[in-house]
């Protein structure tokens, strides 16, 4: 593992908006529907992330989100 | 600074074309000019707005291209690039160029061919005027980062999507007026309903579409305009700002804190105020981005614009008709065309030309003509012929 993908392993976050993206561009073919969401950290920077399983846990403005795994594209977050 | 006015315009229809990029742009030239009465060996200067015609259509290079199939000869040709905000770019560096006594007389073209390319190679493209490393490479489309603002403004003010709705069945009236409109087909709330999901919650009917089409203005100095047989349209005022490609680096999400600064700049020099303005050509790549440009200009207050809209505020009679050209959601966007051909429609509302579209009494236009999720934004402010 390496220092980048630790760190991400504690990131969490507010949702200060977010949507869900049916139509995705040619790289992210096949991975639609997944969450998009503009997050507020503990430490109260500001991050887009990417947010897998929101057909199952649908996302929330206010809501948490949490680091969960890391895929080709890079981190992905679930719902809190 | 010298006076500039517009003495020519003209467009192609939007939507899918049979003419290629350089015969789309040739064409709008050409007609310009010839609505100016001029011909191409009076134009001193060229400037070319377009997006990504290296990636579209494999060319490159593009100004010089235009200018020669214009034969526009050996006259300086430029193309801007500012992603959607590309032609009024390029609208602006004409007036530089003259302001600075560089030269009286200059053609300003707005093309992009889209049609020839695969949609999600498109949607791949647009994203790339989005922030690469922090937006696009980690998922998101352009219609997801105007999903962003419109979750968050529904949220923020209680509003829910018949707001969107309402832009969407205007803009399409509107069209039915406009000649060289892409759509001409009255819609409904149950259409849109119907309607596939892009980036929830925003839906195919909420995003404008994918089009070919070029525009043209003849822009010159005030003092050498009485040699053209146009009345003059004058430019009143205009402003461009900046921000963050990244749209979540924004200070606000449900506005686009770039179109009110050059708002205010423009209203400053132009001496006017948002209540001055007969008509607007406003942004409206998504629905939810004419509520908000509505705001961001000064026509209505925060968390307000989407209930104007439903009211009929905006509409052609309205107190401040916005998009009478049917706007980019139905009029049609070919990217670098857009900021041209919202001149365009201006100055034909403004001479009285703009037919069953036309605001009666229209003598103040104003245009607002966004890059990317609000990284660029130009406002500019025409006047009636003098």
């Amino acid at each position: 593992m390496t220092a980048e993908s630790s760190a991400a392993t504690d990131l969490t976050g507010t949702v200060i908006t977010y949507t869900v993206i049916y139509v995705p561009t040619p790289e992210f073919a096949g991975e639609a529907p997944y969450g998009l969401a503009v997050i507020e950290t503990p430490a109260g920077e500001r991050q887009m992330v990417r947010v897998g399983g929101v057909t199952e846990h649908p996302l929330s403005i206010g809501g948490g989100v949490v680091y969960d795994h890391e895929d080709t594209h890079g981190a992905v977050y679930r719902a809190a | 600074m010298r006076d500039v006015v517009i003495v020519g315009a003209a467009e192609t229809r939007f939507g899918k074309s049979e003419l290629a990029y350089r015969d789309l742009a040739a064409q709008a030239g050409r007609h310009a000019m010839d609505d100016a009465g001029i011909d191409s060996d009076e134009i001193e200067a060229f400037f070319l707005g377009t997006f990504s015609p290296g990636t579209f259509i494999h060319q490159e290079h593009a100004a010089p291209l235009i200018a020669h199939e214009l034969g526009l000869a050996h006259v300086p040709s430029t193309r801007t690039e500012n992603a959607c905000a590309s032609g009024s770019t390029a609208f602006l560096s004409a007036i530089y160029a003259i302001a600075a006594g560089a030269h009286d007389v200059v053609l300003v073209v707005g093309a992009e061919k889209m049609t020839a390319t695969p949609v999600a190679e498109t949607t791949s493209i647009l994203a790339e005027a989005a922030d690469w490393e922090n937006e696009s490479k980690v998922g998101l489309t352009f219609p997801g980062a105007y999903a962003l603002i419109a979750r968050a403004y529904m949220h923020k003010y209680g509003k829910t999507r018949d707001i969107l709705d309402a832009v969407a069945i205007k803009n399409h009236r509107n069209a039915m007026g406009n000649p060289y409109a892409q759509f001409h087909k009255l819609i409904g709330p149950e259409d849109i309903a119907r309607s596939a999901m892009v980036a929830d919650p925003l839906t195919l009917y909420d995003c404008s579409p994918i089009s070919d089409g070029a525009a043209a203005v003849v822009v010159v100095a005030a003092d050498v305009a009485e040699r053209f047989k146009r009345p003059g349209v004058r430019v009143l005022g205009f402003g461009q700002a900046s921000d963050s490609l990244a749209l979540y680096k924004h200070d606000e999400l449900t506005t686009l804190p770039a179109a009110r600064r050059a708002g205010e700049r423009a209203y400053r020099m132009a001496g006017l105020a948002p209540e001055d303005v007969d008509l607007a050509e406003v942004h409206d790549c998504f629905t939810i981005a004419e509520i908000v440009a509505t705001e961001d200009l000064g026509f209505f207050g925060p968390g307000e614009g989407g209930d104007a809209v439903k009211a009929g505020v905006t509409g052609r009679d309205g107190r401040i008709p916005v998009n009478p050209s049917g706007g980019l959601k139905a009029k049609g966007h070919p990217v670098g065309a857009t900021g041209v051909s919202q001149l365009v429609e201006a100055a034909f509302q403004l001479r009285g030309e703009a037919g069953e579209r036309q605001v009666d009494g229209a003598e103040i236009a104003l245009t607002h003509n966004v890059g990317g999720s609000g990284a660029t934004c130009v406002v500019t402010i025409l006047g009636r012929p003098a």
